[in-house]
């Protein structure tokens, strides 16, 4: 049987791996369909992969093991990165069954999937025609990125465009950017490397009794950030190291103009999430005029709130978004907590609700004009009705 | 290719003796009594249905956006049997199953207000991907206590774990 034919008959068998969920009749298997019948049909597609390609031989990369070293170092700084960040937003308890009969249970969930894709992922894209090698590749990274949704979850994707978005940019392209740098890692160094990747890591999580409470936003940006900056040093490594390229075809890459930017933007990433004691917040309305407009960007610093003093413009929580007001009288309840009275320059009167000390979060030290317009502007796109939520209740001074 | 090889085994030993450590020294952690977020396990709040409500000026439920928290507001008056029944659903849009752990009520606290919950409870009670399950939120007006004012408002989530 020709290659390309064996290649699309896996992939129409791989794409078929869903069809019980699109049908619906996984729900009728209920926890037997999760437990027992989706790594049955992995195993059943492994042996058929087996079957075509068994006589296939092995291409013997030279890059192999610098590759797989680089993933290595690639995972360990995932996992360092992912648990630095529970330093900064806390920790949760382990939703997963951490006990040995879980662990086993879920390895077993896991495993076949995992070891059947990237065994699938390198004999396709090994196999494939070499000369359209980078549409290949893109082709297997999106027919594995389909097989990862979540079927159940369609109608969440695609119920708001704020959902719609939130699906694209927080599921689906970091799948795919992960696919596509499996794919490139299979190429170069085998399935081994890439199970190496997703394996370590999830054991970890399956294992550990708590974990990083991180939201998914900011687990997208890590999902796709690792993945792509260690793309990018494969690449780097593996041009230098071709000495069967002439000069003009070498692409050089400036690699300390690459760290720079790396670094740059791990860091622009690390400020917009606030990791620093200095965050960013965008002002969604005209109550600090003329001092802080509407679409400016305000640079927040963690201050210990006994050095808040009067005139301060401090930020504070109310329920689902934060308050940017100035300060015009300090005092304390019974528990000898500082409780703040507010008012924004531009209202009449002062905020109804005093602000509790627990409330307080930070001291405005300077504002950057007009730069949050693009956060609005999407804001008011995607229909969140952000400027309707800012309903500060104002009260008169007495 | 020796020392790589001694590099990779290294930062294995590594990543296990941190993942130990951390194990050992996580009571210095200040852990919130929540669950982490898992790409596999999702429970959400899909839908509220027609409200009940006897004595009440105003009762409404609000889903989040993330749809993993709802809340609840009152205007409830101090007659006696005063109630609002809030009809929920929720669904695992997970992967894998799901039971609840627990259920979390925030600014309840001193509150003249009784929290019911019927057709739910933390049991063993598994729920499969792409179930539904219906509840029952019950607000009604602690008859023991006299309000200091007629308007509440407190939220709810719910934490589930891998069934």
């Amino acid at each position: 049987m020709k290659k390309s034919i064996k290649l699309l008959i896996l992939a129409l068998i791989i794409l078929s791996s869903i069809i019980l969920e699109v049908t619906k009749v996984s729900l009728i298997l209920g926890s037997s369909y999760a437990y027992v019948v989706k790594p049955m049909i992995w195993i059943f597609i492994g042996i058929i992969s087996f079957v075509f390609f068994k006589n296939d031989k092995l291409i013997n990369n030279k890059y192999k093991k610098d590759v797989f070293f680089i993933v290595s170092v690639t995972t360990l700084l995932y996992f360092l990165l992912y648990f630095f960040l529970g330093y900064i937003k806390g920790f949760a308890n382990n939703p997963y069954d951490t006990s040995f009969k879980g662990i086993i249970t879920n390895l077993w969930v896991l495993l076949p999937m995992l070891i059947v894709k990237e065994y699938v992922r390198y004999y396709m894209i090994n196999n494939c025609n070499q000369k359209k090698v980078l549409l290949n590749a893109f082709l297997i990274s999106f027919l594995f990125t389909l097989v990862e949704l979540n079927i159940y979850k369609f109608d969440a994707y695609f119920s708001t465009s704020l959902a719609t978005l939130e699906f694209v940019m927080q599921t689906f392209i970091p799948s795919l950017i992960t696919n596509l740098y499996l794919t490139y890692v299979c190429y170069f160094a085998g399935y081994q490397t890439s199970i190496f990747y997703i394996l370590i890591p999830q054991l970890i999580i399956y294992v550990l009794p708590i974990l990083p409470d991180i939201d998914w936003a900011t687990l997208s940006i890590i999902n796709s950030a690792t993945p792509f900056f260690s793309y990018i040093y494969i690449n780097y490594y593996i041009n230098k190291m071709d000495k069967t390229l002439n000069r003009k075809e070498v692409k050089t890459v400036d690699f300390k103009g690459w760290l720079s930017m790396i670094a740059i933007v791990i860091l622009m990433v690390c400020f917009g999430l606030g990791v620093f004691s200095y965050k960013p917040l965008v002002i969604a309305s005209n109550s600090m005029a003329p001092k802080i407009l509407k679409g400016d960007i305000v640079i927040i610093k963690d201050v210990d709130v006994g050095n808040v003093k009067k005139c301060d413009v401090i930020r504070y929580k109310m329920e689902g978004y934060y308050v940017v007001h100035r300060v015009v009288m300090i005092s304390e309840n019974n528990d000898g907590e500082k409780v703040f009275i507010t008012k924004g320059d531009n209202n009449d009167n002062i905020d109804l609700y005093p602000v509790k000390q627990s409330q307080y979060a930070g001291i405005v030290k300077f504002d950057i004009p007009y730069l949050g317009y693009p956060t609005l502007i999407l804001n008011k796109l995607l229909h969140t009705n952000v400027e309707d939520k800012v309903s500060v209740d104002k009260g008169r001074i007495e | 290719m020796k020392k790589q090889s001694l590099f990779i085994v290294l930062i294995v030993l590594c990543i296990i003796t941190m993942a130990v450590g951390y194990s050992i020294f996580r009571t210095n952690i200040e852990v919130s009594g929540k669950t982490a977020e898992a790409k596999d396990l999702e429970v959400i709040f899909t839908n509220v249905g027609e409200i009940k409500q006897e004595g009440c000026t105003y009762a409404k439920a609000i889903i989040s956006e993330n749809k993993k928290k709802i809340t609840i507001s009152v205007e409830i008056s101090n007659q006696k049997g005063s109630f609002a029944n809030f009809p929920i659903t929720l669904k695992n849009v997970g992967l894998i199953p799901a039971k609840l752990r627990s259920i979390r009520q925030i600014g309840t606290s001193n509150f003249p207000l009784e929290v019911r919950y019927t057709g739910i409870g933390v049991t063993d009670l598994v729920l499969n991907p792409g179930d539904e399950q219906e509840f029952n939120v019950i607000v009604s007006l602690n008859d023991n206590t006299i309000p200091d004012k007629d308007s509440y408002k407190f939220y709810i989530d719910f934490d589930y774990i891998q069934g």
